[in-house]
């Protein structure tokens, strides 16, 4: 008898156990490192303005790589940033499989994106642009680049809305997996104009003052919104990155981070409004 | 205490406890905007908690062994009292909540597929969509609405940089705006002084003039938070 009431109560508690089981609906929550101590953080490695890495030095300098060792000195408990070089197109791959536990890279928010890792910001707003050789007088505006070669970064927002846009089927496009190759390829003439986003453009015509310039009429496409990626279901460090990103839009930092690295440009066409970020719930439905 | 009659009881306690769990876990599980399926389940859970506890009693008092001494004493017509109480307190449990659910209580309404969206197929910034919300005039005195913006294009954060005002209009009369909803957030709107119909203005607010998103209802269920709105 005794052993049929051990049975009894060990079955209750077995089946409580179940009933207190999470749901099928939520989704399941998976391991992650916190933020802290040091984390990896994809970044790009030849941006002049941006991420720019010292040859030999292991020393970024731009905008971003200042927002990320912002992020790291200024979080609690503050993080030690480990750079890992990833290409345009590795970003997204990076989060997923834990390469990265951050994504500070000219990393556009897309609603397209969100559906598979989680995106906060935005911190950068810009938009699309062109850039040609500045002895180059052919183009001025979009028909001027009928039949042209116009190279553009693979796996970017850029390339899609070089597809999608108004000058698809008009332009032949080269996609190449480093900005600096496009960058190069126009300079030695292979190709005819370079596009991504303006910002990324001034900081390579900065850095080639002369040589490289960007066509000021034009300028096409929705908005880039530069976001910092996280893992896929990482809400928790959406909300506590956000909360960070709207001390570094009011405190000034922002202000003089983006006049060291863009001192001939207005900040305010570029800063977003800290009242309006990216509500975290919009990452929700990531898995 | 005799040891095997407090196994038998086991026997009969853990089903019943592990199945109440069940139960409850689901229940929870509906979330509040289930409440006209919550509700009457939970009633009906509660009433057959009492009516197994008035039960439970009385087979326990029966089916207990009883000194040896008190054997002969026990009257056996004495037994069919409680049992008859028993059952008339639970009919008139049943009947009376079942008179309350079904005159009284207004269950909610899921109207996702009912609230029609008017203009809503391409908004940019300044857009204006309508949303008509079924009956007239509505069955419920709010309208729960939980908005989704879809981008219509291949890029861009459309759905994070846009925000939308509802404003409510009651028999052709404009009430003041619900500003700053953002996609995929329940707002919750009190319609309750329609006569006639009730309609609901949403203007879009982009800080991407090149966004073109598609107005969606993602949830929308007219309630009433009382028995007697």
């Amino acid at each position: 008898m005794r052993r049929i009431s051990r049975i009894a109560v060990a079955a209750g508690l077995a089946v409580a156990a179940l009933v207190s089981c999470t749901s099928d609906t939520e989704p399941a929550q998976t391991t992650r490192p916190p933020l802290a101590d040091a984390i990896n953080v994809a970044v790009a490695t030849d941006l002049p303005g941006i991420a720019l890495l010292k040859g030999g030095e292991n020393q970024w300098t731009g905008f971003d790589a200042d927002l990320w060792r912002w992020l790291g000195t200024h979080s609690t408990p503050p993080f030690r940033s480990v750079e890992v070089p990833a290409a345009t197109d590795e970003r997204e791959r990076f989060l997923i499989d834990g390469r990265a536990r951050l994504v500070v890279n000219v990393f556009s928010i897309t609603d397209d994106r969100r559906t598979r890792i989680t995106l906060v910001g935005p911190y950068l707003i810009t938009r699309q642009g062109v850039m040609v050789r500045a002895s180059d007088t052919r183009i001025d505006k979009a028909s001027d680049l009928d039949g042209k070669r116009v190279c553009v970064p693979a796996g970017s927002t850029s390339l899609d809305q070089l597809l999608e846009g108004p000058l698809r089927a008009q332009v032949t496009i080269i996609p190449e997996v480093a900005n600096s190759t496009c960058v190069a390829l126009l300079l030695s003439e292979q190709v005819d104009a370079y596009t991504t986003d303006q910002l990324v453009l001034h900081g390579f015509s900065n850095a080639n003052p002369g040589r490289l310039a960007l066509v000021p009429s034009l300028v096409f496409g929705p908005q880039e919104r530069y976001g910092i990626g996280l893992p896929p279901g990482d809400i928790a460090g959406c909300e506590a990155i956000t909360a960070k990103l709207r001390e570094f839009l009011t405190n000034g930092d922002w202000e003089q981070f983006f006049g060291t690295h863009f001192p001939n440009l207005t900040p305010s066409d570029f800063k977003p409004d800290v009242k309006r970020l990216d509500p975290c719930s919009l990452n929700q439905t990531t898995k | 205490m005799d040891r095997r009659w407090l196994v038998r009881q086991l026997f009969w306690v853990v089903p019943l406890l592990i199945g109440v769990s069940f139960l409850v876990r689901w229940l929870l599980g509906l979330g509040s905007k289930s409440g006209a399926i919550t509700d009457p389940l939970s009633l009906v859970v509660s009433i057959l908690n009492l009516a197994v506890s008035v039960l439970a009693f009385l087979y326990t008092v029966g089916a207990r062994p009883e000194p040896v001494e008190h054997e002969q004493s026990v009257d056996c017509r004495r037994r069919p009292r409680p049992l008859v109480l028993a059952a008339f307190v639970v009919f008139c449990g049943g009947v009376l909540g079942l008179l309350f659910w079904q005159l009284i209580h207004k269950p909610d309404i899921q109207a996702t597929e009912l609230v029609k969206v008017l203009s809503g197929d391409k908004l940019a910034d300044g857009s204006q969509a309508m949303l008509v919300v079924p009956g007239k005039p509505p069955q419920r005195r709010y309208l729960s609405v939980t908005p989704l913006l879809d981008n219509i294009g291949p890029t861009g954060d459309c759905e994070g940089a846009s925000r939308l005002a509802f404003t409510r209009v009651i028999d052709g009369r404009k009430e003041p705006p619900l500003t700053d909803v953002v996609s995929r957030t329940e707002v919750i709107l009190d319609l309750g002084a329609a006569t006639q119909s009730a309609r609901v203005l949403v203007d879009l607010s982009a800080d991407d003039p090149e966004c073109r998103v598609e107005l969606l209802i993602q949830e929308a269920v007219l309630f009433n938070t009382s028995a007697f709105d």
